[in-house]
């Protein structure tokens, strides 16, 4: 027998610990009460509209009251961001940084495959920067910039889906509000990360984006409805 | 007489999603101890690995309705357990090093009698050396031999290859062979 064999064998040998007969019973118990109760857990990877109703619901409520008391009138008579197309970068120092407010605790949550499990510790509220586009098809942008989530509130009228239309193929709005519907989420979606990368807000280090908007199309697909979640005609982009 | 087949790790999960308490308790009867062992190893407090021990259950128990036999369950388990562990040692603030695999070498020589005889002192370290092995080494170690699994599945399970987990696994016997005198 070489050594090889010698320390597998070893091994099995000496590894032999158990969990305590005590945690043994709470995970068969808490085993028995998963399927007893009535609420149906949703298993890993999955988006749980549940546990995130609540959270959400306050995050969004806090975040409005938080834009209309302090920001309105820096608000109402510009905007930052012309979805129609004509784009102006504004600049990342326009963010007061000041404003930062952390308003809201939320559970943990399951999240996909592997990068699953992530909690979602805090949500930090910043005010949006100072309008420096020409353009005011966006009245707000509410930029949560927390662990892993943004959160953009924009028109529920929005043109966006519209613009890209617009711009190569030159019709008219009325005939290009119809193909707006035409088309796609991910397109669309593409269109306000474009907008959002043009305003420096990092996406990407969002696992979750919650656009509270109304999005024009009424269906989606299953692969779409991986990112998007409709809350109440408002979106949830993940 | 023909013995009725006994059910694999998948059916039992399956079962118990749907709603078989049974099968959920011969699932934890067959993973319980090399989960709880492969959290152990990782040098964790021991009133530590209770608790995630306890999570780690939880989450499959969470997930019982997601629960697809796409992939074989322990691979699925696994994954699972590990990406807690992960998750718990960033939290900690605990940095997770990369092996430097080139700086390790392959050193299997003859063994003279010296050398087994401090083996067979030594080897009582066994365990202790398991902990101290790096992370990738450790985890796939542990997959295959408290996990009993193959260098496919650890490789699914660490996101690799098959041939990385090989690697790993033959480091580490080699690491620790090294450690306790053996080589």
């Amino acid at each position: 027998m070489n050594h090889q064999d010698d320390l597998e064998l070893n091994y099995k040998a000496k590894s032999n610990e158990q969990p305590p007969p005590e945690v043994d019973r709470l995970i068969i118990q808490a085993a028995t009460d998963a399927l007893n109760s009535k609420s149906s857990n949703v298993g890993l990877g999955r988006f749980n509209f549940r546990s995130w109703q609540m959270p959400v619901s306050i995050a969004a409520a806090a975040l409005f009251t938080f834009s209309f008391i302090n920001t309105y009138d820096l608000w109402k008579s510009e905007a930052e961001l012309d979805l129609v197309g004509n784009v102006a970068s504004p600049q990342s120092a326009d963010f007061d940084k000041d404003q930062h407010l952390e308003i809201v605790s939320s559970p943990a949550i399951s999240a996909k495959e592997s990068k699953s499990d992530q909690r979602l510790n805090r949500l930090e509220v910043s005010k949006k920067p100072k309008a420096v586009s020409t353009s005011s098809s966006l009245d707000e942008t509410i930029v949560v910039t927390g662990s892993r989530i943004t959160v953009l509130s924009v028109p529920s009228r929005t043109r966006l889906p519209v613009t890209e239309a617009a711009i190569e193929e030159n019709e008219q709005a009325s005939q290009l509000i119809q193909k707006s519907r035409k088309l796609s989420v991910e397109k669309w979606f593409e269109k306000i990360e474009a907008n959002i990368a043009i305003n420096k807000i990092e996406i990407a280090k969002a696992d979750i984006v919650i656009l509270l908007q109304q999005h024009p199309l009424q269906s989606f697909s299953k692969q779409q409805h991986q990112r998007f979640v409709i809350i109440n005609k408002k979106i949830l982009v993940k | 007489m023909d013995t009725p087949l006994k059910p694999t790790s998948e059916d039992l999960m399956l079962d118990y999603a749907q709603g078989n308490v049974a099968a959920f308790t011969q699932l934890y009867a067959l993973h319980k101890a090399p989960l709880f062992r492969f959290i152990l190893r990782q040098g964790i407090h021991r009133e530590k690995v209770d608790e995630l021990f306890q999570e780690i259950w939880l989450k499959v128990i969470k997930a019982r309705e997601s629960y697809q036999t796409t992939a074989r369950f322990q691979t699925w388990f696994y994954s699972i357990a590990r990406n807690h562990l992960i998750d718990d040692y960033r939290k900690q603030g605990h940095f997770i090093a990369t092996e430097l695999e080139e700086e390790l070498h392959e050193d299997i020589n003859s063994p003279d009698i010296e050398d087994v005889i401090d083996w067979a002192r030594k080897k009582e370290h066994l365990l202790a050396e398991v902990t101290a092995l790096p992370f990738e080494q450790r985890e796939a170690f542990l997959l295959k031999h408290e996990a009993g699994m193959n260098n496919e599945d650890i490789a699914l399970v660490t996101g690799t290859n098959k041939e990385t987990a090989k690697s790993r696994i033959r480091y580490a016997m080699n690491q620790l062979k090294k450690q306790l005198g053996g080589s």
